[in-house]
């Protein structure tokens, strides 16, 4: 008896990640959970959702015949789901309740025109672009393509390079990709600034050929900078090992962010897809920066630009094993830790001052044990 | 209901396992036939005229509490010893509280900041090993010997295999700092052992090599004895994150986190002003000039 009630008193504290032993373990850094946060309210939202769903309907029904051919941008779609956005909903949801409105308005919008439809329309501000850059990607890039049909992109540019493979045609089948094509390898990430050249969108999403992501878990990414933050990162904190047992890239991007004065960040990173960046960001630090994404992101969080983690898409699992990117010290890991270099580098090179300064050493010797 | 155990600090390489090189050459180092597993027995008063094979450096500050205790622990780890301490703003007893424990006493008037007390207690050292310690933690002979031991066998630097608590999913940032450092320097395997934690024991001709200047910011001169081709080895573990004392905290950080995190930004910048951007890492081939600037 005594025993079960032991365990039962036990057992909760263990399991609850918001305990005393998770945060001191650092769970802190994650900042999911944003359900609490929700502007529409649970209970407010069965009627808003089958309003949308209603709406939908009657927007589908006098639907145009060809729409099924245009791109979701500029469909009637995306248009009316906007405007009955602005008009119905008063506070803009987080993109959990967004992407609930947003496919019962589908459902709606299908029913009514007659057409399966499984795009996602969302309001947004500004215009959304994504970069996704491939090499011999010809069994991923197709479902890639496919997943960013779905979101309200207004150009997906793919940079194709060194490739070998039917990599090309599959690509040239959506017509949504904007295709660059280079004959040799570019290396790696100089695809994201040869992209990023081409679009002047005030959202651009970045993304590899090698992991096909559902259009549901990329949405956030472009939502939370449309929103108004300057980038928005892969929370992949969840996934990270304790520290003792994590390998020297992932230990780089902790330090490179706790040297920027951003602990939250935790080991996030420009390096890894998707992520999300402002377009005056991308202007304003130069487009040749995002080829070595750390570097790009020292520049970013030391000018002020604001950073925020998204729900974490795995792709850590997805990605493609290589000869050259597993093991330690492998090819990647060198580059990689080569890049951290090279943005402390530069962030030195530009006058860059810590954020809280302690003072001289013999002011801190002072302080600390001073009698 | 959870009942606190008592921790108790366990050393993962005990003294009886050093390995043989270390002991051997100790042994002829120190000319003596004095067997290493017994305890040593200390020479209280030392003979100022005999050139000591270690010197152990003490920078203090306000410590008359610990001091004499640090400095009796210091003069058992080898026969031929000399301790000195580096009093620097002292307002009490630190530095009568050494002298009469057996060490040679550095007066400075003024607090002479964080570390720097290592720089000139080394230009006044006259050992072959320079041991450096912490006027604040007192540390057993036993875990101060192999620091000594392993620079008398060849080893230039001798660092605590001390990693910081690593078991979170997010290090503190001194920690990340030295891992980093580590890593950035080719020396992942030496993982969190830093010049900033002591004890750490520096040969006499690292520290001729390096100056004593650089030794003031212990990153800076781990950076340079790495890429000096100096001998680097983590010998010995003495987990010294539970022997500090606590601090008083300024908006919930210790002040020094940010000086020791600056040291390390100063050592990287050095280590990449030495080699280039990268730190000698390579780029895959990234066509670089495809981007319109």
């Amino acid at each position: 008896m005594r025993k079960r009630s032991r365990k039962s008193m036990l057992a909760p504290a263990r399991r609850k990640r918001g305990g005393r032993r998770a945060r001191q373990r650092g769970y802190a850094i994650s900042v999911r959970g944003s359900a609490a946060m929700m502007p529409v309210n649970r209970a407010e939202e069965g009627p808003l959702l089958e309003a949308a769903r209603q709406a939908g309907l009657l927007a589908g029904a006098c639907a145009m015949p060809e729409e099924a051919e245009v791109l979701l941008h500029e469909s009637q779609l995306q248009r009316t789901f906007a405007d009955w956005c602005a008009a119905h909903v008063k506070k803009r949801p987080d993109i959990q309740a967004m992407l609930r409105l947003s496919r019962s308005y589908t459902s709606g919008y299908a029913q009514g025109s007659g057409r399966k439809d499984n795009r996602i329309p969302l309001p947004l501000a500004g215009s959304a672009a994504a970069v996704v850059c491939a090499s011999n990607e010809e069994d991923t890039l197709g479902k890639v393509l496919q997943q960013l049909e779905r979101l309200p992109l207004r150009e997906v540019i793919v940079v194709l390079n060194g490739c070998r493979d039917q990599s090309y045609p599959v690509a040239r089948k959506h017509r949504i990709a904007s295709l660059l094509h280079f004959p040799d390898r570019l290396g790696h990430d100089v695809g994201r600034s040869v992209g990023a050249a081409m679009t002047s969108a005030d959202t651009v999403l970045f993304t590899d050929g090698d992991v096909a992501i559902s259009a549901e878990e990329l949405a956030p990414f472009i939502y939370k900078v449309d929103e108004g933050v300057d980038a928005a990162l892969n929370d992949l904190n969840p996934y990270l090992p304790l520290f003792a047992q994590q390998d020297e890239v992932t230990r780089c991007k902790s330090f490179l962010n706790t040297v920027l004065g951003h602990p939250e960040l935790g080991a996030n990173s420009l390096t890894a897809v998707p992520h999300a960046l402002a377009g005056h960001l991308i202007a304003d630090i130069g487009i040749g920066q995002l080829m070595v994404p750390p570097k790009a992101q020292a520049l970013a969080l030391a000018k002020g630009y604001r950073f925020a983690l998204v729900k974490p898409v795995d792709v850590i699992t997805a990605n493609r094993k290589r000869p050259g990117n597993t093991g330690a010290g492998n090819a990647v890991a060198d580059l990689i830790i080569g890049d951290h270099a090279e943005a402390l580098h530069a962030l030195l090179g530009t006058g860059w001052t810590p954020p809280s300064s302690a003072g001289s050493r013999v002011e801190v010797a002072l302080r600390r044990n001073a009698r | 209901m959870q009942r606190r155990r008592k921790r108790r600090i366990t050393y993962r390489r005990s003294y009886r396992t050093m390995p043989r090189r270390y002991r051997h050459a100790a042994k002829t180092a120190a000319g003596s036939k004095t067997r290493i597993n017994t305890k040593l027995q200390a020479r209280r008063v030392p003979r100022s005229d005999a050139v000591p094979a270690v010197s152990v450096i003490i920078p203090a500050m306000n410590e008359q509490k610990t001091i004499a205790s640090v400095v009796r622990k210091a003069l058992r780890v080898h026969p031929s010893c000399e301790v000195i301490v580096v009093a620097n703003g002292c307002r009490d007893r630190t530095a009568e509280a050494a002298e009469s424990a057996g060490a040679r006493v550095l007066r400075y008037e003024q607090p002479l900041g964080h570390d720097v007390g290592r720089s000139l207690g080394t230009q006044a050292a006259r050992g072959q090993v320079m041991l450096y310690l912490d006027g604040d933690m007192p540390i057993e002979a036993l875990q101060l010997r192999p620091f000594a031991l392993a620079v008398l066998g060849g080893v230039d630097v001798a660092l605590n295999r001390y990693n910081g608590p690593v078991r979170l999913r997010q290090a503190h940032p001194v920690v990340q700092a030295k891992h980093a450092l580590n890593t950035l320097l080719r020396r992942a395997d030496l993982q969190g052992a830093s010049l900033t934690a002591v004890p750490h024991a520096l040969s006499r001709r690292s520290v001729d090599l390096l100056g004593t200047e650089c030794l003031s910011v212990p990153p800076l001169a781990l950076a340079k004895a790495v890429a000096a081709g100096l001998r680097v080895e983590a010998v010995h573990e003495v987990p010294v994150g539970r022997l500090n004392r606590r601090r008083a905290k300024v908006d919930g950080i210790d002040p020094l986190q940010q000086v020791v995190l600056m040291d390390h930004i100063q050592a990287v910048n050095w280590y990449l002003s030495e080699t280039d951007p990268r730190g000698g890492r390579s780029d895959l081939g990234r066509d670089r000039k495809r981007v319109r600037r």
